[in-house]
C-alpha cells in the first residue's frame, strides 16, 4: 500500500493540511476537498476545464501532482468571487451570455483572470490566443471573447 | 397572447442560472456524492466481433475492497427490446439491446462486466483481474459491405439491414426525361463525436423504501421506465434526476451509464458513482451516423429542378437503438428546403461492428444537408448558374408541397436569410498572398422542431404563485445549457409580471416535476414552453379574476406589470395581496398544464407521403475560407449565419446557439474524425479528436430573422439543431470554390487538400 | 494497456533540495523518473505507458530554472518553463517562436524545455530550433558531466542518450551572429493546441544574398528530429531566390522518410516538408 505524504497548502486563502498518496493529481485532491468547481474533462491537459491558479499562474491541475502544491496558494473560481459578489470577469460572462452549459466556465474564467493580469488591454486576437487551451463546445467562443474584452475595459476603467 | 409590447420576451437577459455557473456553484453529475459511496467501472470488449467462450470473475471478486462483479447473468432482463417514443411505442422497428454482452461481443468496447469497489483505483484493478476468453470473428466495418447477405451477421439469423424508408413523389423517370441537365454524384459524412466537455457520469442509490434513485447527466429522465424494466421492478420505484448537463448534443439522449449505476446500487445497497474517462467517451460511446449518399438531380436550363433521386445508407453500429428514426429524418430532409415535383428516395440503415451510432444534433438532417447542398452547387455549376440564384429559383415557399407531400403552412424566409448572409459577408476578398486561394460558399438548410407526430408527444409544466408574489416553476425539462430552464422563466416572468430573480425553477426529476418530455428534437421551447405558457396563463386568469373583484373592473381592462395588477386609471393592487386573497378564498394559485403536439400516424411506407414533423426552421449560412496551397491549411475568414427563428425569446441565447452551431459545423467540415480502423477508434483523446479552439474560428455574424409564425410560445420556432445544419456544407462549398474542385471525403483536412492540390488525388 | 481514470502505479515521491541530491537519488534508485512539468509524464502514467518506482521531482529546483548569458553563450536551465523562455529577453528568437506554439497557454506554464527534449518525441517543438542554433546539452552525473551536441542527443522515438544515472541540466546556445536570420514554422491539425505534424527550423547566414551558412532542421518526419543535410548542400554558396527555394524544398522532401500515423500519412508529411521549407526560406529571403 502506497505511503502517504504530508501536504500543506492554501486554497482560496484557506489552509489545508492533508496526507496524500503521491499518485493523486491536484485536480483529484481539490475535488475530494469539495472544490468541485474544478472540473475533469479529459485529465490530459487537452481541454482546460481543470485550470486553477497556482501562485497566480494558470495551470492544468490534472497535470499537477497534489504534492506539487506543497506550500503553494491555489485559487479556483470560487476564490475570485461569490454569487453575491462576482469578480468583474464573472459579471461580464453573465452579462454577455458567455455561459451555456457552464462546464468550461470555471477554467475559462481562471485563464482570463491570469491573462488580464498580465495583459490588461488585449486585442480580440490576443484574447483568442490566451484561451486557446480552454475548449468550449457550446458557445463558439464568441461571447466569451466579448465578455473578456468588456471585463478588460471595465477593469482598466476602475484602475 | 394579446400583449403587444413585451417586457421580458425578446430581451437580451442573462440566463437565471449563469450566476451560479460562473461562481462555480453548479453541481454537475460528478460533483455530487453520498456517505458510503463506492465506485463503478466497466469491463469492455477487446474485440469488435468475437464469441465469448468464458468469463471468470473470481479473481476480481476476491480483491480487497471489491463489493461485487456483475455479468449478464446478474441482470434480470438483460436483452430488451428498444422502444422508441417514451409514451407511444411505434411498432415495426423493434431492435434488441443488451445491457451486458452475453454470448458474443459486437463492438470494440461493448460492456461485458461491471465492478463496484471502495475506490476507483481498486475498481480499475479489479477490471484487469476479470478473465475473458474470446474467439475472434470476422467483422464488418462498412455499411455497404454489411448489406451484402454474405457479410458477417451482427444479429445471427437476421439481416444487417434493420430499417428502410422510401419517398415517392410524382414520377422521377418522367422528370429526368424533361431535364436539360442531369448531375449524379456520391457524397459521404463521417463518424463524429459529441465531445461535450462533461463526460458521462452519475450516482445511484437505494432509498429508504428500497426504490432506486439515479442522479445522472441525461437528456431523457424518462429512461426510468427502461431501467425499471431491466431490474424487473415497477416503474414507480425508479426515480431519475438530472442536474445541469455539461453538454448533450444528443450524446446523452440514449442511456449512458444509468443501467450500470442502477444494477450496482441495487446489488450492493450502497450509493455508487460512475464517471467515464474521456478515452471511454471518445472510443466507445455513440457517434453521429456516418452516411453514404448517391444523388441524381435533373434540372431545366432556367434553373428549375425537375427531379431528384437519392439513395442514403447509414452505419447503425452494433445495435439498432435510434437508427431507424435518424434514417427517417434524413429521408424526409433528403432533398432539402426546395420545391421539387418529382422525388424518389430510398434509404437504409445497416448494422456493423462499430459502437451503436446515436442521436447527434440535427439527427440525420445535417448529414442530408451535407449531401443536398453540395449537390445544389454541382448542379448550379453544370447549368452555369450562380449558386445563389439557382437556390432562389427552387426555394420552398408557403403553400408549396415538400417531398413527403406535406404543405408548407407558414413563412419560409430562405431568400431573406440568404440575402442577409450575402450582405454580412460582403464581396469575396482577394487572397492574402500569392500561394493562397480564397473560396466563398453558401448553404441553405432546414431542420424540424418538435418530435415525429406519430409519437403523440406531450409536455407538462406546473406554475405556482407563492403567497409573497414569487413564483415556483416545476417542469421536467432537462437543461443542457441552451436555455431549457431559462426560457420557461422568461415566459412566466412576462405572463405574471414577476421579475426573473423572484422566479425559481425546479427541473428534471421524475418524482418531483411533471414530465415535460425529452430534451431532443429541438422540442423543449415548443413543447414545455407552450405547456408553461398555458399553465402561467391559467394562473394569470385566476389572479385577474380576483383582482377584478377587488378593484371593481373588467378583467380584460387590467394589466399585470412590475408585480402589480393595474387599472387604466392607475389604481392598483400588489400581486402579493391578490395571491393572499386567492388563497383565503380557496382559489388555485397554481396550474399544471399539458401541451399536446399535433398527433399523426406513421406515413405510408411505400410512398413516404404524410406529415412527420410539426414544423421546420429554415436558414442559410455563408463562409469565406482561405487555403494555404503549400501546407493545405484552411482558415475560415468569415462566417455569417441567418435563421428565421419565428420569435426570439432571448436574442442573446439565440445568437449563442448560432455561434455554437457554427463552431461545431466548422469542425464537422474540416477537422473532426473519430478515425475508426477495423472497428477501433484511433482518436482516443482530445489531442487526436480535433475540435475547434478559439483561434480556429473567426467572429461569427449571427443574423436573427423573425416572422413570428412559429408554433412555439409567442410565435417562436426551435433553433437548437438547425443552427448547425447548413454550416458544414457552407464551409465545404467554400473550399470547393477555392480549389476549383470538390473534395468529397470528410473531414476536409489539410492532408486531403494538400494531396488534392499536389498529387491530384 | 488501457488508460485508467486514476494513476494506478505505486511510486515513492522524492523532492531533492539540491541538484546534487537529485543526482544521488537518480543514481541510487532503480526505476526512477524525473518529474518536471509533468505534461507528458502524468498522462503517460495514467495511460500505463510509464510505471515509475520512484519519482524525483525537480520542478522546484531553482538551480535548474534560469535563462542567463555567460561568456557569450546563452544558458538555459533544463527545468525552465516554456512560458519563462517566451518572456525572456535573451537573443533566442527562433526558440521563442517554437515555445509560443508548444502545447497551449496553460500547458506552457508547466512544461519545461528539458522535459520536451527528454520526452524525445520526434515532434518536439524545441528540438528543431535548438538544432539550427547548434545547441549543446549538459548531461550531469553525480561524479561529472558530459556535453552532447543536440544532433546526437536523440536516438529514437522517446529515446535519448541519457544514461540511468544522468540528468539533463542545461542547454547551451551560442546566440546567432549578426546577419544570421532564423525562423520556425509548425503545422498541426489546427492552429493552436496541436502536436506538430511537421515542424521546420531554419537558420541562414547570407552575404550579398549568397548563402554562406545554413542549417535546416525538421521534426516529426523521422524517428528523431533531423537535420536536412542534402537540402542544406543545395543552399550553400548559392543566391537565395525562388528557384533555389523550390529546389531546396524538393530535396528536403525527398531526404526524409516519415511514417503514417494518427495525425497524417507519410506522403502528407513529405508534402508538408516541401511546403514548410519553401515558406520559411521565402520569409527569410525578405
Amino acid at each position: 500500500m502506497m505511503k502517504k505524504y504530508p501536504l500543506e497548502f492554501r486554497v482560496n486563502g484557506k489552509k489545508f493540511s492533508v496526507e496524500v498518496r503521491p499518485n493523486v493529481t491536484l485536480l483529484r485532491l481539490l475535488r475530494s476537498l469539495g472544490f468541485t468547481e474544478v472540473k475533469s474533462g479529459c485529465e490530459k491537459g487537452d481541454c482546460g476545464t481543470c485550470a486553477v491558479l497556482m501562485d497566480g499562474e494558470p495551470v492544468n491541475s490534472c497535470l499537477t501532482l497534489a504534492l506539487q502544491a506543497q506550500g503553494k496558494e491555489i485559487t479556483t473560481v470560487r476564490g475570485l468571487g461569490t454569487m453575491e459578489n462576482l469578480h468583474p470577469i464573472q459579471e461580464a460572462f453573465v452579462k454577455h451570455g458567455a455561459i451555456q452549459c457552464g462546464f468550461c466556465t470555471p477554467g475559462m474564467v481562471i485563464t482570463a483572470k491570469a491573462f488580464l493580469d498580465k495583459n490588461p488591454n488585449p486585442t480580440r486576437e490576443e484574447i483568442r490566443e490566451a484561451i486557446s487551451g480552454n475548449l468550449c463546445r457550446c458557445t463558439g467562443y464568441q461571447k466569451i471573447v466579448d465578455a473578456i474584452e468588456a471585463a478588460a475595459k471595465k477593469m482598466r476603467g476602475a484602475r | 397572447m394579446e400583449l403587444k409590447e413585451f417586457k421580458v420576451i425578446g430581451k437580451r437577459l442573462p440566463s437565471h442560472d449563469s450566476i451560479e455557473k460562473v461562481a462555480g456553484q453548479t453541481k454537475y453529475a460528478d460533483d455530487f456524492g453520498l456517505p458510503g459511496m463506492i465506485y463503478g467501472k466497466i469491463l469492455r470488449s477487446k474485440y469488435p466481433h468475437a464469441r465469448i467462450k468464458r468469463v471468470d470473475t473470481s479473481k476480481a471478486e476476491k480483491l480487497d475492497g471489491v463489493y461485487c462483479v456483475l455479468t449478464h447473468k446478474d441482470v434480470p432482463h438483460n436483452a430488451i427490446v428498444t422502444r422508441f417514443g417514451q409514451t407511444r411505442a411505434v411498432g415495426g422497428f423493434e431492435g434488441i439491446f443488451r445491457v451486458l454482452a452475453e454470448s458474443k461481443v459486437r463492438y470494440y468496447g461493448e460492456p461485458i462486466a461491471l465492478v463496484a469497489a471502495e475506490t476507483e483505483e481498486i475498481a480499475e484493478r479489479a477490471i484487469d483481474l476479470i478473465e475473458v476468453d474470446y474467439e475472434e470473428m470476422v467483422g464488418v466495418f462498412d455499411q455497404k459491405e454489411a448489406m451484402d447477405p454474405k457479410a458477417p451477421q451482427i444479429e445471427e439469423g437476421k439481416s444487417n439491414v434493420i430499417a428502410r424508408f422510401k419517398i415517392r413523389k410524382g414520377n422521377v423517370a418522367k422528370g429526368f426525361e424533361e431535364a436539360d441537365v442531369i448531375v449524379e454524384n456520391e457524397y459521404m459524412s463521417q463518424f463524429i463525436d459529441h465531445a461535450y466537455l462533461e463526460p458521462e457520469a452519475g450516482v445511484a442509490w437505494v432509498e429508504d423504501d428500497g426504490s432506486i434513485t439515479i442522479r445522472v447527466s441525461t437528456q431523457v429522465i424518462e429512461h426510468y421506465r427502461e431501467i425499471a424494466h431491466v431490474l424487473g421492478i415497477p416503474e414507480s420505484r425508479v426515480r431519475v434526476i438530472t442536474p445541469k448537463i455539461g453538454g448533450g448534443f444528443g450524446g446523452k439522449e440514449d442511456i449512458t451509464v444509468e443501467y450500470y449505476l442502477a444494477l450496482l446500487a441495487w446489488k450492493t445497497g450502497r450509493p455508487v458513482k460512475i464517471v467515464q474517462s474521456r478515452e471511454e467517451s471518445l472510443s466507445f460511446r455513440s457517434k453521429r451516423h456516418p452516411y453514404k449518399f448517391r444523388y441524381k438531380t435533373g434540372a431545366k436550363k432556367d434553373g428549375r429542378i425537375v427531379a431528384v433521386e437519392a439513395e442514403l445508407i447509414s452505419d447503425a453500429g452494433a445495435y439498432m437503438t435510434l437508427s431507424p428514426w435518424v434514417l427517417l429524418y434524413s429521408t424526409v430532409n433528403a432533398v432539402g428546403p426546395y420545391n421539387i415535383p418529382n422525388v424518389k428516395v430510398d434509404s437504409y440503415t445497416v448494422l456493423t461492428n462499430h459502437p451503436p451510432s446515436g442521436a447527434y444534433r440535427t439527427f440525420g438532417a445535417g448529414q442530408a444537408c451535407v449531401a443536398y447542398e453540395q449537390q445544389m452547387d454541382e448542379v448550379a455549376k453544370k447549368l452555369g448558374m450562380d449558386p445563389v440564384e439557382f437556390r432562389k429559383k427552387n426555394y420552398l415557399r408557403k403553400g408549396d408541397t415538400m417531398a413527403n407531400g406535406v404543405e408548407v403552412l407558414n413563412t419560409v424566409a430562405l431568400s431573406e436569410t440568404t440575402d442577409r448572409v450575402l450582405e454580412a459577408l460582403g464581396p469575396k476578398p482577394k487572397p492574402s498572398g500569392p500561394k493562397k486561394l480564397v473560396g466563398f460558399g453558401i448553404a441553405s438548410g432546414m431542420s424540424s422542431y418538435g418530435r415525429m407526430i406519430f409519437l403523440h408527444d406531450t409536455s407538462r409544466s406546473k406554475v405556482r404563485l407563492e403567497l409573497d408574489g414569487s413564483v415556483t416553476i416545476e417542469c421536467g425539462v432537462q437543461d443542457v445549457g441552451a436555455g431549457q430552464e431559462a426560457s420557461l422563466c422568461q415566459i412566466v416572468s412576462e405572463v405574471l409580471g414577476v421579475p426573473l430573480k423572484k422566479i425559481r425553477i425546479i427541473s428534471g426529476d421524475t418524482a418531483a416535476t411533471p414530465i415535460a418530455g425529452t430534451t431532443t428534437a429541438t422540442r423543449q421551447l415548443y413543447m414545455s414552453g407552450n405547456a408553461t405558457l398555458k399553465a402561467a396563463m391559467k394562473v394569470r386568469e385566476n389572479i385577474l379574476n380576483k383582482a377584478s373583484e377587488i378593484l371593481g373592473a373588467d378583467p380584460a381592462e387590467l394589466i399585470i406589470e412590475d408585480e402589480k395588477i393595474k387599472k387604466k386609471d392607475g389604481e392598483s393592487i400588489s400581486l402579493r395581496d391578490v395571491a393572499v386573497a386567492c388563497a383565503e378564498d380557496g382559489i388555485e394559485l397554481f396550474c399544471e398544464a399539458q401541451f399536446n403536439a399535433p398527433f399523426g400516424e406513421v406515413p405510408d411506407p411505400e410512398t413516404g407521403q404524410g406529415r412527420v414533423f410539426p414544423d421546420f426552421t429554415f436558414g442559410t449560412v455563408g463562409a469565406i475560407v482561405e487555403i494555404d496551397t503549400e501546407t493545405g491549411e484552411v482558415e475560415v475568414k468569415k462566417i455569417a449565419s441567418a435563421f428565421d427563428v419565428g420569435t426570439a425569446i432571448n436574442p442573446m441565447r439565440v445568437e449563442g446557439q448560432i455561434e455554437g452551431g457554427a463552431s461545431m459545423g466548422i469542425g464537422w467540415a474540416l477537422s473532426e474524425d473519430v478515425k475508426f480502423e477495423k472497428g477501433v477508434a484511433k482518436a482516443q483523446s482530445l489531442a487526436e479528436y480535433i475540435v475547434v479552439t478559439a483561434v480556429d474560428i473567426p467572429d461569427i455574424k449571427s443574423i436573427i430573422v423573425e416572422n413570428h409564425d412559429g408554433l412555439g410560445p409567442f410565435g417562436a420556432r426551435g433553433v437548437g439543431e438547425v443552427v448547425l445544419t447548413p454550416v458544414a456544407p457552407a464551409v465545404i462549398n467554400a473550399v470547393a470554390d477555392a480549389l476549383g474542385r470538390r473534395i468529397k471525403e470528410l473531414p476536409i483536412t489539410g492532408e486531403r487538400i494538400l494531396l488534392a492540390i499536389k498529387d491530384q488525388v | 494497456m488501457r488508460p485508467t481514470s486514476v494513476i494506478l502505479t505505486d511510486f515513492d515521491y522524492l523532492v531533492p533540495k539540491t541538484l546534487e541530491e537529485a543526482l544521488k537519488e537518480k543514481r541510487e534508485r532503480k526505476g526512477s523518473y524525473i518529474l518536471a512539468g509533468g505534461t507528458d509524464l502524468i498522462p503517460k502514467m495514467r495511460g500505463q505507458v510509464v510505471k515509475p518506482v520512484f519519482l524525483i521531482d525537480i520542478s522546484g529546483l531553482k538551480e535548474l530554472d534560469y535563462v542567463k548569458e555567460q561568456e557569450g553563450r546563452i544558458r538555459i536551465g533544463a527545468a525552465t518553463k516554456i512560458s519563462r523562455i517566451i518572456d525572456s529577453k535573451a537573443k533566442i528568437g527562433i526558440l521563442q517562436e517554437a515555445c509560443k506554439k508548444l502545447g497551449n497557454p496553460l500547458t506552457r506554464n508547466k512544461a519545461t524545455i528539458g522535459g520536451n527534449l527528454c520526452n524525445a518525441s520526434p515532434a518536439a517543438d524545441t528540438a528543431t530550433p535548438l538544432m539550427v542554433l547548434g545547441a549543446e546539452l549538459v548531461l550531469r552525473r553525480l561524479d561529472g558531466e558530459r556535453m552532447v551536441p543536440i544532433e546526437e542527443f536523440f536516438v529514437g522515438p522517446g529515446r535519448t542518450v541519457l544514461k540511468d544515472d544522468e540528468i539533463l541540466t542545461e542547454i547551451r546556445i551560442t546566440p546567432p551572429e549578426d546577419g544570421v536570420k532564423t525562423k520556425f514554422l509548425k503545422v498541426g491539425l489546427r492552429k493552436a493546441d496541436a502536436i506538430s505534424v511537421v515542424n521546420c527550423a531554419i537558420a541562414l547566414k547570407a552575404q550579398n544574398n549568397v548563402i554562406m551558412e545554413a542549417k535546416i532542421a525538421l521534426g516529426s518526419v523521422a524517428p528523431t528530429p533531423v537535420l536536412a543535410k542534402e537540402a542544406r548542400k543545395v543552399l550553400i554558396g548559392n543566391k537565395l531566390n525562388e528557384d533555389l527555394i523550390e529546389k531546396c524544398a524538393q530535396v528536403a522532401a525527398k531526404e526524409v522518410k516519415p511514417i503514417s500515423d494518427v495525425r497524417g500519412s507519410a506522403r502528407y508529411r513529405e508534402l508538408l516538408v516541401e511546403g514548410c521549407v519553401k515558406k520559411v526560406l521565402r520569409e527569410l529571403m525578405e
